[in-house]
């Protein structure tokens, strides 16, 4: 149920999600796997929009140059988890928010995903994003990709069962690297990403699935790519559709 | 036969974007890959390099002696790898 508070906090999204939608909102829990540019805004908007509870991993400390897109941070030093709770409490005071401070690996992926109906991908390396996909997997949990360098940006939601994952688009992992990027970078793929987690969580409109988008911020640019399923593919090939 | 060819993100202008390939029956993945101009972005000897991606009708192709068929569209794109 809606407290009047929340009623009015949310008054100007209940019109298009219902009562329904914002108490399915309130009931969910999001983890979002990690506190860097696409976490930054992909957790302010979810953490605004009434997220009932929201678990945010990551195992770094803040450092002067990510405050150009992580914009859930201020203070060099302070670790990322912490510095995430406050300001995520501060902005919306009616949710639980979590910060895990746990390096996402094979080994923690399982704790991490305790109670979670949906995850918000924020890594920063294809190794980490085949933990979360083939975790995805496992748990049935739906899973929103994102990715940024530079100007550009690409997501997709995999729903497991019924699209594509994150390895029969990316089977290899790239070269390990730190790409410069432009924070409104962060800000249009995290924004991306809240929506579908949004659509995802209250069951409105039609999430990206099988479609990767990709945004080419030089020249202003939003294409997509179908997807197709490989049947072969090493983390989805054997399960069935 | 005619092949699409689409290309996104930072590989746009040097591979041309949005193409349509002239090409012969029979021929492969790589013939479409070497016939762009600054194919080297792309391929490394012959291999599709480690930071792009090549789709053909979806599907995500390793092997770039893949055969082609009338109508394929291939899909290229950059690795985006940052959070
Ligand atoms: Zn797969």
């Amino acid at each position: 149920m809606l407290t009047e508070g929340e009623k009015r906090r949310y008054a100007r999204q209940i019109p298009l999600l219902g009562i329904e939608g914002q108490e399915r909102l309130k009931g969910s829990k999001v983890l979002i796997a990690g506190a860097g540019g696409l976490g930054s805004a992909s957790s302010y908007y979810l953490a605004a929009a009434g997220v009932g509870h929201m678990r945010i991993a990551d195992s770094d400390a803040v450092d002067l140059s990510n405050l150009n897109r992580q914009i859930l941070h201020r203070v060099p030093g302070l670790r990322k988890t912490l510095s995430a709770e406050e300001t995520l409490r501060s902005l919306n005071p009616t949710i639980e928010v979590e910060g895990v401070d746990v390096c996402i690996s094979e080994s923690s992926i399982d704790d991490l995903l305790n109670g979670i109906d949906l995850i918000v991908d924020a890594m920063d390396s294809f190794e980490a994003r085949y933990i979360l996909n083939s975790a995805a997997l496992e748990h049935a949990l739906p899973l929103v990709h994102g990715a940024v360098s530079g100007f550009d940006g690409q997501v997709t939601t995999i729903i497991p069962g019924r699209t594509a994952c994150l390895r029969c688009m990316f089977p290899k992992p790239p070269p390990r690297d730190a790409p410069p990027v432009i924070g409104a970078t962060c800000g249009i793929i995290g924004s991306i990403q809240a929506m579908e987690a949004i659509k995802m969580l209250t069951g409105f409109g039609e999430p990206l699935a099988n479609r990767l988008l990709i945004w080419d911020g030089r020249c202003a640019q939003m294409d997509e790519i179908s997807i197709v399923r490989n049947e072969r593919c090493l983390d989805c090939g054997s399960r069935s559709v | 036969m005619r092949i699409r060819l689409r290309s996104f993100g930072t590989l746009r202008r040097d591979l041309g974007g949005d193409l349509i390939l002239e090409m012969d029956e029979g021929s492969l993945l790589r013939d479409a890959l070497l016939s762009l101009r600054r194919h080297e972005r792309l391929v490394d000897g012959l291999r599709i390099k480690d930071d792009v991606y090549v789709l053909v009708n979806g599907r995500s192709v390793s092997d770039i002696n893949t055969a082609l068929r009338d109508g394929d569209e291939i899909a290229i794109v950059p690795a985006i790898i940052g959070g």
